[in-house]
């Protein structure tokens, strides 16, 4: 702002308010001021392009919602059908089954007797995996799950206690503790199918929130997989990290894109933590 | 250059063209970052909730309705409420209604120097409504129209004009006769390009 857009500025102001007429070289004074003391900004472009990758990287919500069509009196019903299947499932011989029952089952045998096959779905693995499946729990991905998000709801079933005693596999990927930043690294990935690191927040209350995404990760061993982070991590936070499979699309999707388990039934998820320094 | 109105390229969003967003994010980036620096003077900071702005846009395009407001209230009032959260949760104890006063520990030096020049502004502006001192950012600093002001803090134009001109008024009444000169001899002393106002 130059000196004429100051005398321009002060003019309007004894304008809108005549009463301001008399001290027209007051208001000149602190205009002046103001605008000398205008903090400079500089903007990272490096910052700014980066964001703008992560952030398109990522499939609006809206867009591929399933409810996104449905009429308002569908999704005014949704609530009410929720109840009546719960009433089914707690009626004693109902023949209705959660399926998160097989889902910690600690012993693969009776996973088998509920068909595990069943549950288990390789419509996300390239053509000709499948028996790679069977074999390889990284790209075991369960249809029940329709979010990472909604792990933390399994992780209040009373299975829960069970779950600890479920054989595990090694993790397809490996993460450690972190620096703060705006960034986390996965120090190695292995998958068969194209998939994603998908890392969530954890909140002092254990809710968990989407953090970041890595880029779309392909077939093979990777190493150093970047995921951007959408704000800041800070030290003592604790963050998850998930391996996600692409429906396809190479955009994750939440609510679409699957977190993948192995043959257990073990989601593919690591937790750590933002630490001040690497430990020797 | 894309010249389509916000309100096409919302659309094109909603209709699965993700893409579009981009333009978007390229004409209200820079806005966005200068609205949120000057209500927090640190980059870091103003990177963060710049960065959870547009995210937030991004992910909540759905709910815009453009029968309610415009493209750029909307995001406007997402930058705005998210530096009201950032402070929430980071300084729970501190009540909060702008974070003019905040921030302190995360900025550099170089912040740092140039908070305390503008110290002696901030004495005056302090004792002024989060939105007044909104309002002399956006038409000192940011050389906005009172349309444009108007747009951004959602009232009207003459309304935008009237806040202006009370929030001066009483930025004049603080200062008093004896600080304003002192206030004239520092524009002359440290800031240059003002001299030719003498």
């Amino acid at each position: 702002m130059d000196a004429a857009q100051i005398e321009k500025l002060v003019d309007e102001l004894m304008q809108f308010d005549p009463s301001l007429n008399n001290n027209e070289a007051d208001l000149r004074s602190i205009v002046a001021l103001i605008v000398a003391k205008q903090p400079h900004i500089e903007i990272d472009t490096s910052f700014r392009e980066t964001l703008r990758e992560r952030i398109l990287a990522v499939q609006p919500q809206a867009i591929v919602s399933p409810y996104a069509k449905l009429s308002w009196w569908a999704v005014r019903l949704a609530p009410i059908g929720a109840v009546a299947l719960l009433i089914l499932t707690l009626i004693p011989g109902g023949t209705i089954h959660a399926p998160t029952t097989t889902v910690y089952d600690p012993s693969p045998a009776q996973s088998d007797d509920v068909g595990i096959t069943s549950t288990y779905s390789t419509m996300d693995a390239p053509e000709g995996t499948e028996g790679e499946v069977a074999t390889a729990p990284s790209v075991a991905t369960q249809d029940q799950i329709p979010s990472p998000s909604l792990k933390s709801s399994f992780a209040d079933d009373s299975s829960m206690m069970r779950m600890e005693s479920v054989p595990q596999e090694p993790l397809p990927f490996s993460i450690l503790a972190q620096l703060p930043g705006m960034s986390v690294t996965v120090d190695t990935v292995t998958t068969v199918s194209p998939s994603f690191i998908v890392v969530y927040r954890t909140d002092a209350g254990g809710n968990e929130q989407l953090a970041g995404i890595s880029p779309l990760i392909m077939p093979g061993t990777t190493k150093g997989v970047p995921v951007y982070l959408r704000q800041r991590s800070h030290i003592g936070e604790y963050y998850t990290a998930s391996l996600v499979s692409d429906n396809g699309n190479r955009i994750f999707t939440e609510g679409e894109d699957m977190v993948l388990y192995d043959s257990y039934g073990n989601p593919y998820t690591l937790g750590f933590e933002i630490v001040s320094g690497y430990f020797e | 250059m894309d010249t389509r109105d916000d309100s096409v390229l919302v659309s094109a969003v909603k209709n699965g063209a993700p893409a579009d967003f981009g333009v978007l994010y390229d004409r209200y980036f820079e806005k966005i970052y200068r609205f949120i620096f000057y209500k927090t003077f640190s980059k870091e900071t103003a990177e963060d909730i710049t960065s959870d702005v547009f995210h937030k846009a991004y992910e909540r395009l759905h709910s815009f309705d453009p029968e309610k407001g415009t493209f750029s209230q909307w995001i406007y009032r997402i930058a705005r409420n998210t530096v009201i959260d950032h402070y929430r949760t980071v300084k729970k104890t501190v009540p909060i209604e702008d974070a003019f006063d905040l921030g302190e520990e995360d900025r550099t030096i170089e912040e740092h120097d140039a908070l305390i020049a503008l110290d002696r502004v901030r004495e005056f502006m302090k004792s002024l409504t989060p939105r007044q001192r909104e309002i002399i950012t956006l038409r000192i600093w940011e050389e906005l129209s009172y349309k444009e002001i108007a747009e951004r803090i959602e009232t009207t134009e003459d309304a935008a004009k009237m806040a202006f001109s009370r929030a001066m008024k009483e930025l004049r009444e603080k200062c008093g006769p004896m600080a304003l000169l002192v206030l004239t001899a520092l524009i002359f002393s440290d800031s240059l390009p003002f001299r030719e106002l003498s």
